[in-house]
């Protein structure tokens, strides 16, 4: 069954579109916008978390998120989505230890579902979490999340970023080729 | 839900049922789209997740807003604002001004443009999707379908637009697509308005591909290069009488202009279809009588 699903998404149609350098431009400017909507609090570990949490929780959950990319096959830009949702989540309440996890594993559960071709399905974290959490826990993490994230779903990432500068280099490279030829 | 007050069902949906209902703190009237979480072990639906993630993206007057979601015991309420009707029933209850046809035909058009410079696709354009408001202002809903060209590479379903209104390109299988599908709905929207029925009724995706080219003509290598080579590609034999969508059209009497607007989003080859920026630009919407929105005659 899976394999079936897998050939069927390595078959699945692409995107034609290109962006053009002024298109990247506009969308620059308006991440620059929207970024604000999106941004955690930088000093949340100091100012919000009063539960114990440090510097070291954060970096073995991205480290998490990590393997989990790596075993689970999914996009970059995905763990972006994620650590964002946490991190924004975290902005605004304080977690202990149980708490802080649930709230790590619900947020890669709602980015997979947002982002993921093939989304995780709670009972793959019932089992990753070694049975801590019921799908019940999660779902409602999931909702709590979502409440504290205003629906905010869409955070422009590095990626995104990233993408549109490449599209503005390479036009501009094309451009001084041209430039170049016509000297 | 105590900052609403839930009024009565206006319909059923796919994903749910929508209520009528008004914000207590302003009176501000709403529609009320109650989803079900879908599988409750599952929670929040992905599907309701990437309509909600592109409804909080695009605010324009042409979409539908997004006012606000609250979550309810095992579903979500989404809360929108309230619209008076949809452009297929003002279409099939009510005979509607060349003026307002136009006026509906431009805020469809600068909705899509909106959309695609934005870098998403609606994947859904049919009469019953396009809302209008009490003032008559035409706005793009459903958003179950929508999603943002993350990256050239990312893969996309080809289950996507209302079969009607589907590009050959989708039903041929083709292993790229992109704004042109949206546009081509457009045009069979369009071509709708006109002559007062569907277009292309098919009931099945091949009887689709025979009825669209039952009038178009199937494509060839110079109509529309690569056609062959598409992985659902059948090839279909010419027509004995073959009519043009533009003899079509005027064979309805539709106006000249009117008629070149449709035909422009109509190409088979999406590459040569027009955008949503092309068709705004065309003289139809120039042309006398100008565009306008007025307050639709009924309501919902």
């Amino acid at each position: 069954h899976d394999d079936e699903e897998l050939a069927r998404l390595t078959s699945a149609p692409r995107c034609s579109e290109k962006l053009t350098a002024t298109a990247a431009m506009v969308r620059l400017s308006r991440l620059s916008e929207t970024e604000v909507l999106y941004q955690p609090l930088p000093t949340y570990i100091t100012e919000v978390q009063a539960d114990g949490m440090t510097e070291g929780w954060r970096h073995k959950i991205t480290v998490w998120f990590d393997q989990l990319a790596e075993s689970f096959k999914m996009s970059t830009e995905t763990l972006s989505v994620a650590t964002n949702y946490l991190d924004r989540y975290l902005s605004c309440e304080t977690c202990g230890s149980l708490k802080f996890q649930l709230a790590s594993v619900a947020s890669i559960f709602l980015a997979s579902k947002v982002e993921e071709a093939r989304p995780f399905k709670t009972a793959d974290f019932v089992t990753l979490s070694d049975g801590i959490f019921s799908a019940a826990d999660l779902r409602l993490m999931e909702l709590e999340l979502l409440c504290t994230l205003k629906w905010h779903l869409h955070p422009p990432t590095f990626h995104t970023f990233l993408n549109l500068l490449l599209v503005l280099l390479e036009h501009d490279k094309v451009d001084t080729d041209l430039v170049g030829e016509r000297a | 839900m105590q900052a609403y007050d839930v009024g009565g069902e206006l319909g059923k949906g796919q994903w749910g049922t929508v209520f009528r209902g008004k914000r207590v703190r302003d009176g501000l009237r709403v529609a009320i789209k109650r989803v079900r979480a879908g599988d409750p072990v599952e929670g929040v639906n992905f599907q309701v997740l990437r309509e909600i993630k592109m409804l909080k993206g695009v605010k324009h007057e042409n979409i539908v807003e997004l006012v606000d979601v609250v979550p309810q015991e095992e579903g979500l309420n989404m809360i929108f604002e309230l619209m008076a009707t949809d452009l297929e029933k003002v279409l099939y209850g009510t005979t509607p001004t060349e003026a307002e046809i136009k006026g509906y035909a431009a805020m469809l058009l600068e909705g899509l443009a909106f959309m695609h410079a934005h870098f998403a696709l609606h994947r859904d354009i049919k009469p019953a999707n396009l809302l209008i408001s009490f003032e008559g202002i035409l706005k793009l809903g459903d958003f179950g379908y929508a999603r943002y060209l993350a990256d050239e590479n990312c893969h996309m379903s080809d289950q996507c637009c209302t079969l009607w209104y589907r590009p050959p390109e989708l039903l041929f299988g083709a292993s790229e697509y992109g704004f042109g599908i949206d546009t081509w709905s457009a045009g069979c929207v369009l071509a709708e308005v006109g002559l007062k029925h569907p277009l292309f009724r098919g009931e099945t995706d091949l009887d689709q591909l025979a009825k669209i080219f039952q009038i178009t003509g199937p494509p060839d290598e110079t109509a529309w290069p690569g056609v062959s080579s598409l992985r659902k590609y059948i090839r279909f034999s010419k027509n004995d009488n073959p009519l043009t969508v533009r003899t079509l059209l005027n064979n309805a009497r539709l106006a000249p202009d009117f008629v070149d607007l449709i035909v422009g989003l109509l190409s088979l080859d999406p590459k040569s279809r027009d955008s949503a920026v092309d068709a705004l630009d065309r003289p139809f919407f120039t042309a006398l009588p100008r565009p306008v929105a007025r307050p639709p005659r009924k309501h919902l």
